[in-house]
């Protein structure tokens, strides 16, 4: 699904203080499979995150996409790849949007709206009927057991509520690829299980997964499709392919 | 199209949403908008009607006005000069006005005293605006007395007191016979206080008037043109207090505004961080903008107007009466004919919901093009 | 926490099924058009009565300056340069009311008076 060949990526570029967390990838991401990122903090996890996420463009390299949904592609080309190293940022917003759904380590909820409204945010700029989206997000709600918060503010739940609010927001536009960045940092290890409970329920779906993380919860789950280790911004386990 | 909606529409709901979370600084913001709104356009009303109403009431106003001069100052003109004016061709017809004006010391109050060639009554009888009526407490069937040139009082008897409608025209009016005016000042009989003249064609106007000044030394012609451009200036859109308070609070919103905007907090730059990593492009957060500068500016000038139509037609505009009222201890209590004038309502959407929109999207503008990745490190 | 061990689709359907109470809450931006749409019918209103307003208008009183020749509105009665502004003199000072000892407020409202005559 997402081909990333001799991927770099360097911050300050030009400055005294340039600094290369990426260097030279190659990475292939394939459809449907649960892949996991791991090794010790500053290795690039996130930055490599970034850019399979379409957040950011690689400084040398090409990321190439396969079947994306998009609009501004005839409907026929999808099955084309699509290099998005020279996209411009309209794009990649819009394909982020279609086939990508985020759950970050912070959780990034948006405080003071309720927990509706925080699952149906990635959906109201995409021109969809409210209705439907609103229907959606009531069976993710039904689905993760936080009916009853449906209401609530964001910052009256617990942690691992929280949690469920993010990835629901992650599913409500039905992407295709979910990535996430360090997604139990902030959980103990009960529900640090039961979220790859749910990984395990993405997959059975269908959808592919990336991970990031250096939670042996995570990256000893036997469900795993692959494990790449990333040391000082290069990969030096490809895992099994 | 039902796309485009239904993305203004999802939009609005969070805009609104997000506008609520900070419940009262942004109903506050509201209500200070709003009453600003409603100060400048209850002014605009104000202000067009009463220059709506001058321009109709003045419009039978006499062609020319002669007054005589008397060392730089207005005096008597003799009636002698009647004929002689009379006499120009293109004057249909000259008569004399006898006015002036009495201060009566017990209510501190100024009275304008006229002849009235058409009373309908005798001597010792008087017609009397509502606010010399009020000042007085006195009403039709009533007597009073005003001190006359000889210190002896004379009696007058109120036969009518104009209705309230004339109260703009004629509010502290005393119309009486001639007699009793000449005892009441020892007015010469043989003078008026000016001279009206009616032409038969008003492009003739400044002609004859250039004639009677000619003809009388010392004179002051007074042209209804320039009765009508002396209101038009009064009430002047870009003239006095209007100009005043229209600046001064449309300037210092902006600047309330823009300090309000700019100072964008960190709480709001990350949800713009948030809102971009969940797939919100640069455009749609300025459209979230936008919709938050709206919902607030365009309700407070709906409020604003609505509000100002109320205070200025159904209450009289209670906050300008300090205004209107001044020194005087007689001030007219009149009701304005409502008039909305399209072009200053305009105006006034414009210079409130642009500016302080555009004080909302302009800041946003700057952190929308961040990074969408910056999200994932906070 | 139900994991997913039947698919997506079917809680839909079951969701779509029960209803949830959730959409009988009115929408933000409907609201907001409810508001919009009162406020301007209550401007469109108010432009009637001015309109039906302007129909009985000033008759009695355009009379009553016909017949005395009037020159001038009844707005300020402090002074006679407020009182009979068209009249006013072109440069005399001291045109105040008896008992004034400053000027007043309507000074700053009133222009002086153009004349085409004099020299401003
Ligand atoms: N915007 C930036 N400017 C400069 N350096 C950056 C920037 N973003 C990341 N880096 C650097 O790139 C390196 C890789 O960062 P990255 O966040 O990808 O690591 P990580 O593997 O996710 O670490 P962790 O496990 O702690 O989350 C780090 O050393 C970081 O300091
Ligand atoms: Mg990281």
């Amino acid at each position: 699904m997402i081909e990333m060949l001799e991927v770099s990526k360097s911050f300050n570029t030009g400055k005294p203080n340039e600094f290369l967390a990426l260097d030279k990838v190659n990475l292939v991401i394939r459809r449907g499979e649960l892949t996991i990122l791991k090794g010790p903090s500053g290795s690039g996890k996130t930055t490599l995150l970034s850019l399979v996420g379409c957040m950011n463009r690689p400084s040398s390299g090409r990321i190439k996409l396969h079947g994306v949904r998009t609009s501004f592609m005839a409907q026929g080309s999808e099955a084309e790849s699509l290099d998005i190293s020279s996209l411009p940022e309209r794009f990649l917003t819009e394909i982020r949007r279609r086939n990508f759904g985020f759950i970050f380590q912070q959780f990034n909820l948006v405080r003071g709206i309720s927990v509706i409204e925080n699952i149906t945010l990635p959906a109201f700029p995409t021109g969809e009927n409210y209705a439907d989206f609103r229907r959606r997000a009531a069976g993710l709600l039904e689905q993760f057991g936080i009916s009853r918060h449906a209401d609530s503010k964001v910052e009256w739940l617990s942690g691992g509520e929280m949690q469920r609010v993010a990835i629901a927001r992650a599913l409500i536009n039905d992407p295709e690829l979910i990535i996430a960045d360090e997604p139990t940092a902030h959980l103990d290890s009960r529900l640090s299980r039961e979220f790859m409970d749910l990984v395990a329920g993405f997959r059975k779906e269908g959808r592919t997964v990336v991970i990031a993380s250096h939670d042996p919860i995570v990256f000893t789950d036997p469900l795993a499709d692959r494990v790449i280790e990333m040391r000082d911004g290069q990969i030096v386990d490809q895992g099994q392919p | 199209m039902s796309h485009f909606i239904n993305r203004q529409r999802n939009v609005l709901d969070f805009a609104i949403s997000s506008l609520l979370r900070r419940r009262l600084k942004n109903i506050s913001l509201l209500l200070l908008y709003t009453l600003i709104v409603a100060l400048v356009a209850s002014l605009i009303f104000f202000v067009q009607s009463l220059k709506r109403e001058a321009a109709l009431l003045l419009k039978d106003a006499p062609d020319i006005v002669v007054q005589q001069l008397m060392a730089g100052r207005h005096d008597l003109i003799k009636t002698s000069n009647m004929e002689r004016i009379a006499a120009i061709r293109g004057v249909t017809e000259v008569a004399p006005r006898q006015w002036g004006y009495y201060f009566d010391p017990v209510f501190g109050a100024n009275y304008t005293v006229m002849v009235d060639t058409a009373l309908g009554y005798d001597s010792g009888n008087a017609i009397i605006g509502q606010g010399v009526a009020r000042n007085q407490r006195i009403a039709a069937g009533d007597i009073f007395t005003l001190r006359n040139a000889q210190n002896t009082p004379l009696l007058l008897n109120v036969k009518e007191v104009l209705p309230y409608e004339s109260e703009l025209l004629a509010s502290d009016m005393i119309l009486m016979a001639p007699r009793d005016f000449t005892l009441l000042f020892g007015f010469p009989e043989d003078a008026a206080t000016d001279l009206a003249v009616t032409v038969a064609n008003p492009r003739e106007t400044i002609t004859i008037a250039g004639k009677i000044a000619e003809m009388i030394p010392n004179s002051r012609p007074i042209l209804k043109s320039e009765i009508l451009r002396t209101y038009d200036s009064i009430f002047d859109w870009r003239g006095g207090l209007m100009v005043t308070i229209l600046l001064i609070s449309i300037l210092s919103f902006v600047i309330f505004a823009w300090d309000k905007a700019a100072g964008l907090s960190a709480e709001e730059k990350r949800e713009t961080g948030i809102l971009k990593s969940i797939g919100w492009e640069t455009s749609d957060i300025l459209l979230l903008k936008f919709w938050e500068g709206s919902a607030v500016s365009l309700s407070a000038f709906l409020l604003g107007v609505a509000a100002a139509y109320i205070h200025v037609f159904f209450f009289s505009a209670p906050l300008f009466a300090p205004v209107l009222k001044g020194w005087s201890v007689l001030y007219p209590a009149f009701r304005l004919k409502p008039h909305i004038d399209l072009y200053q309502l305009s105006t006034l959407f414009f210079l409130t919901v642009m500016p302080y929109t555009a004080a909302t999207i302009l800041p946003s503008w700057l952190t929308a093009t961040t990074d969408a990745d910056s999200a994932m490190r906070s | 926490m139900a994991p997913f061990d039947t698919t997506g689709q079917r809680i839909y359907t079951r969701i779509i099924q029960s209803r949830d109470d959730r959409e009988d809450i009115i929408r933000n931006s409907t609201a907001f058009f409810a508001f919009t749409t009162t406020s301007i019918v209550i401007l469109l209103l108010l432009a009637v009565h001015a309109l039906s307003g302007q129909r009985s208008f000033a008759t009695a009183d355009r009379a009553l300056a016909g017949r005395l020749k009037l020159t001038d509105l009844c707005l300020f009665t402090e002074a006679r340069y407020t009182r009979h502004p068209a009249m006013a003199d072109n440069h005399a000072a001291f045109q105040e009311h008896p008992a004034a000892f400053d000027h007043f407020p309507s000074g700053s409202i009133l222009m002086p008076p153009k004349m085409s005559g004099s020299s401003r």
